[in-house]
């Protein structure tokens, strides 16, 4: 539902097919979803349901064989190229699922990279990354490589990279999925609170209901269709 | 080879498995080869770039060593022919006796296997008379007339052989026989009556007939004696008019027998000609030297126990066997660098292939294969691999080598030479294979967390730990200080013309080669990783500069391709350079072979210079002036000082003492070369006492002259030049025309087109005008490097480029999820290629960088190493700019083309398949 009059995410009739050698697979048949501003949306459902794969058509990373997503007004395959990697920058954080950061990178140099790549100025991108760090209680930690740092840290280092650059949205695909049950309340408490104060919508997969409580709104899925 | 291809048989495999292996039981041998077999057919068909990418692994090393030793066996196969060259007559029957019948021995010698033609050949000291008075003790040669149409080096200048006799220049230049018209020949002391005239039918020229002239056996065999005068008659004449009186003057006990072992010219002998046809001699001269022996041997039963047979190719043949030793040893260490990293590359490239392997071995054992069946198909994919890249790589080698030698390599190369060419390029191919299969194996018991740490982060090789580089560099330090405390790398008077290469000596290039390469490597990763510490904690002064500071934490991957590439580099540079500065050695020493730009040898030596026109600043007289040290014959060259010093193009190459200016304040001083200094055991400041013209009885004397110097060459080189002194010290010799003369063309002119301008002149009808002159080559620095140097440089290219490409399949197979991870950062594409092409492109720099300098410090080395072999000092270094240019400019255009392939697929990876994957 749209905050202000234009939704964060405006997904209509989204269909997505997968061909393998002799083996044609429906992820995704006609999915139609509207995430207002600053709204929080858990996507849950069972494994092959189609949570990842409409996840990732939300963010532009992957196309739809049909449908179209709108994402803060502007739809995904009006944009090419490095428009659509600037856009996504500037508009669409990601957690992904699994190993989230850049191995090769500190916890401070993973969430200056999005500063970087945007062409922030240095002495800007210092204090922004201080205070992305700060926010997520990861200031001592900054130096620290990322193999270094216990999950739970690397999934806040991934919170703090997906919003320093407040966008529109927060994609987070099972962002708690190799945590323990409490560091995964404070990871998703931290990732919800984060992302109101900014007004930032967020999309949210999850298997884990305690998970999907922390939620404005549950969306379930089965067989690549909304319930 | 996306990841897909790679872990295809897996799949396969999991979709229809093998009933031995779905079993998980112990099969027996025949089912789980056949388990192996169908695993192995599923894999080729499944992934056929997989077992591409293992093969051309296998095919770069097999292709350089290949290339190698079939360049060798070509370059050997010249070397006989090579040694032959100077040869004038190959066997010399010589008669014990005069009481033989030499026409039956010509017969039965011409029957042998091998034998071209043989042709009788006697000589006699004989007293000469333009009348019936004035006689000069001269040399008799009676050969047939055929004899001189056979060998031009029997120059008759005027006239022809017919029944009468033909006078060498010294004699018909002798008071009397300027205008003669007959002669009349006698024997001396107490001979039988002989007085045999013959008319003067004209004039030969013998001074190259140098075996007329030669001791024919024993100690001192070749040595050329040079005696004053001499006459050739006709075969026929001889045998009906002299021989019978030398018969008797024999048999009466007032001519000696032929004494083998005397050191001096046989006052008569009587001799068979043998000319052996040099096409059936073997191309490799160790067996042609054991063929010219077994040859000797079976001449000498033809000819019989009255008869010693004179084998004039044997030593030649010996000193050829040698250098074809050398030879090998040379390309070989030319060469094995190029198979050292490219066998390197085998291996690295094979490490692209870890993951799949890991993954694919995890799959087939959940399927139930055993540890054996799982070995059986790693060994089974290798030998596929191995057959294949062999076959490619003897292909592409014999192809190269047949294209730059401009004949097939197997055209003339004895099939057994061939075959153990072969086989060792193969076995290099099976040795890099099995070490593949051992990493293979060694790295799929690795947990992917530790392999994930180690190729990331905290990467130190066993080269870095072992410090490979530092103990390289001091070992090729060390053979090279022990070389020279032993006096290895200065030439010696006990070395001589017997030098050998030392396998160890050569190994000190390879050593540095690999030691100053690697240091460099890990400077540069001290650097990178100085940069890069975590703990510095300050923000990216850009994108590039971010890419570079990752580079520095986890460097594997680039440094494993930066010194594929530094190596591959300097080791192209390296066999460039040489071949540059070995190129410009041999024209040194043919230079110096020469003298100077231009020799002028008088047709007859009377013929006075003539004025040499505008072209020409300087020229001087030769003299050559045969000589005597104790036993051993020499030649003395006798120079004019100041026109000398003014005319040689060349400096000799002294070993102790002073040079040829000295000679202006010693009137009585002498150089000698180090062979002299050596068996006469005299030093500078001694005396050295010398007969000059000592076979000339009229004009023989006893001299001493004190020895200046020492020279290991002194220009003209060819002939060899024994003793040098002014014509001041010899007197005598001015009374006698130059042998030839030496010019020096002005600057600006070029010498050819001088010597074209003198030969169309008048000078041109009386003088033999050459600019280039035959060096004394030994069969090693006569060799043509440049060949082998252009199949290296472009295999060193192809090698640092297939690194780079290697570096990329890296990128492609492992940083897939880091590429993903950027996309949903928002990293545009040129973004996320940047740290690729950063880390390709640093390979390609550093590999240049690093290359370049290690490869000319090594070449420079290897000259020093090498130089002994050259009359004159090599160049220091002869840096060749275009070739280096043209190396590293292929190197960059196929490293480009492999990196941007690899950018290519990296610009292909679908972020949102990535993702998916667990």
């Amino acid at each position: 539902m749209s905050i202000d009059g234009t939704a964060a995410i405006e997904a209509t009739g989204l269909s997505r097919t997968f061909t393998g050698t002799g083996h044609r697979l429906s992820a995704l048949s006609d999915v139609s979803l509207t995430i207002g501003r600053g709204e929080v949306v858990a996507i849950m459902g069972p494994s092959g349901s189609g949570k990842s794969t409409l996840l990732y058509l939300l963010g532009g990373l992957d196309l739809p064989d049909a449908g179209s997503v709108r994402l803060a007004g502007v739809d995904w395959q009006s944009l090419e190229g490095a428009e659509r990697a600037r856009f996504r920058r500037r508009n669409c954080g990601f957690i992904v699922q699994g190993l989230a950061l850049l191995p090769q990178a500190t916890a401070a140099e993973n969430v200056e990279v999005p500063l970087l790549l945007d062409g922030v100025e240095a002495g800007k991108r210092g204090q922004l990354v201080a205070e992305a760090l700060e926010r997520v209680g990861l200031t001592r930690q900054a130096a620290q490589l990322t193999d270094q740092l216990s999950g739970g840290e690397q999934q806040r280092v991934a919170i703090a990279r997906a919003l320093v650059l407040e966008p529109a949205v927060v994609l987070a695909d099972e962002p708690t999925g190799s945590l323990d049950s409490v560091t995964a309340q404070t990871v998703t408490r931290l990732l919800v609170s984060a992302a109101r104060e900014r007004g930032t919508a967020i999309v949210l997969v999850t298997h884990d209901p305690a998970v999907a409580d922390h939620a404005d709104r549950i969306v379930s899925m089965q067989s690549g269709g909304l319930l | 080879m996306s990841q897909d291809q790679i872990i295809a048989l897996p799949e396969g495999a999991a979709e229809s498995p093998p009933r031995d292996v779905s079993t998980g039981k112990s099969s027996s041998a025949a089912g789980s080869s056949g388990v192996i077999l169908w695993l192995l057919r599923r894999n080729i068909g499944q992934a056929p770039r997989r077992l591409a990418l293992e093969a051309i692994g296998v095919a770069f090393p097999v292709a350089m060593l290949a290339a190698t030793l079939l360049f060798v066996d070509h370059a050997v196969q010249s070397m006989t022919p090579n040694a032959l060259r100077p040869v004038q007559v190959e066997m010399r029957a010589l008669s014990k006796s005069l009481d033989v019948d030499i026409a039956a021995t010509v017969a039965k010698l011409a029957s042998e296997d091998g034998v071209k033609m043989v042709e009788p050949f006697a000589a006699a000291d004989v007293l000469v008379a333009p009348g019936t008075s004035g006689q000069l003790t001269t040399r008799l040669f009676a050969v047939s007339p055929a004899y001189i149409l056979n060998h031009p080096w029997v120059k008759v200048t005027s006239g022809g052989l017919g029944h009468g006799a033909l006078l060498s220049q010294a004699l018909q230049a002798s008071p009397g026989f300027q205008s003669a018209t007959t002669i009349t020949i006698s024997l001396p002391g107490d001979s039988p009556p002989l007085s045999l005239s013959l008319p003067v039918e004209g004039t030969v020229d013998l001074r190259e007939a140098t075996t007329w002239f030669a001791i024919p056996y024993g100690e001192v065999q070749g040595d050329i004696v040079t005696v004053p005068r001499a006459i050739v008659i006709d075969w026929a004449t001889y045998e009906r008019d002299v021989l019978p009186v030398l018969r008797a003057w024999t048999k009466a006990g007032g001519l000696p027998l032929f004494d083998p072992g005397s050191g001096e010219l046989p006052p008569s002998t009587l001799e068979a000609h043998v000319t052996v046809d040099h096409t059936t001699y073997p191309a490799d001269p160790g067996r042609a030297s054991l063929w010219t022996g077994a040859l000797q041997r079976a001449l000498g039963r033809q000819a019989g126990a009255s008869f010693i047979m004179a084998d004039n190719a044997a030593e030649v043949l010996m000193e050829g066997r040698e250098d074809s030793i050398n030879a090998k040893v040379l390309f070989l260490l030319l060469g094995i660098p190029g198979v050292l990293v490219a066998a390197a590359l085998g291996l690295t490239g094979a490490s692209t292939l870890v993951e799949a392997h890991r993954r694919e071995e995890a799959l087939l054992r959940m399927r139930g294969a055993t540890s054996g069946q799982t070995a059986g198909l790693a060994t089974a994919q290798a030998a596929a691999a191995g057959i294949v890249g062999s076959f490619l790589g003897l292909l592409v080698a014999g192809f190269g080598v047949s294209i730059v030698t401009g004949r097939p390599v197997w055209q003339g190369v004895p099939p057994e030479t061939l075959v153990l060419s072969v086989l060792l390029a193969v076995a290099a191919g099976a040795i890099t294979c099995a070490i593949r299969v051992i990493v293979l194996r060694r790295s799929s018991r690795k947990s992917d967390v530790l392999e994930r740490r180690l190729l990331e982060r905290g990467w130190a090789p066993l080269w870095l730990r072992g410090r490979l580089d530092l103990v390289a560099i001091v070992v090729g330090i060390a053979i090279l200080a022990v070389n020279i405390i032993a006096g290895g790398l200065r030439r010696s008077p006990i070395e001589g013309t017997a030098l050998a290469l030392s396998f160890y000596v050569l190994l000190a290039p390879l050593a540095i080669w690999i030691g100053a390469s690697l240091l460099m490597i890990r400077g540069l990763l001290a650097l990178l990783s100085a940069a890069a510490r975590p703990e510095h904690n300050r923000p990216f002064s850009s994108w590039r500069g971010a890419c570079l500071r990752w580079l520095g934490r986890r460097p594997a991957h680039a440094a494993r391709a930066l010194a594929i590439g530094a190596l591959a580099v300097a080791f192209g540079t390296q066999v460039l350079a040489f071949a540059a500065t070995y190129q410009a050695a041999k024209e040194a020493d043919a230079q110096a072979a020469i003298g100077s730009d231009l020799r002028l040898t008088p047709e007859d030596p009377r013929f006075p210079l003539p004025a040499l026109g505008s072209g020409i600043v300087a020229s001087t007289p030769i003299h050559q002036v045969p000589a005597r040290s104790d036993t051993d014959r020499k030649m003395i060259l006798a120079i004019d000082l100041a026109t000398y010093l003014a005319t040689a193009t060349s400096a000799p190459r002294m070993l102790s003492g002073a040079g040829p200016e000295a000679l202006a304040k010693e009137p009585m001083g002498v150089l000698i070369n180090s062979e002299i200094a050596e068996s006469a055991e005299v030093a500078v400041g001694d005396m050295l006492p010398l007969t000059i013209f000592p076979d000339d009885f009229e004009n023989a004397r006893d001299i001493e002259l004190k020895v200046l110097g020492v020279f290991t060459a002194f220009p003209p080189t060819y002939p060899v030049t024994e003793i040098v002194t002014t014509l001041g010290a010899l007197p005598r010799a001015s009374t006698v025309p130059p042998d030839f003369y030496l010019a020096r063309v002005a600057p600006g002119h070029v010498p050819s087109d001088v010597a074209a301008r003198l030969r169309s002149g008048p000078s041109g009808q009386k003088f033999v005008v050459s600019t280039v002159a035959a060096p004394n080559e030994r069969g090693l620095t006569a060799l043509n490097l440049a060949g082998l140097s252009l199949i290296e440089a472009i295999g060193a290219s192809l090698i640092a480029a297939v690194g780079v490409a290697v570096l990329g399949a890296f990128l492609i197979l492992e940083r897939r999820r880091e590429l993903a991870i950027l996309h949903t950062i928002g990293a545009d594409a040129w973004q996320i290629l940047t740290g690729p092409a950063l880390e390709g492109g640093l390979v390609v720099l550093g590999s240049i960088a690093i290359g370049v300098p290690v490869g000319l410090g090594l070449s420079m080395l290897a000259v020093r190493v090498l130089g002994l072999f050259f009359a004159l000092p090599p160049p220091l270094l002869v840096v060749p700019v275009w070739q280096l240019m043209a190396l590293v400019l292929l190197m960059v255009l196929a490293s480009a083309i492999a990196l941007a392939m690899a950018l290519t697929a990296v610009n292909r990876v679908q972020p949102a398949s990535v993702l998916r994957e667990p």
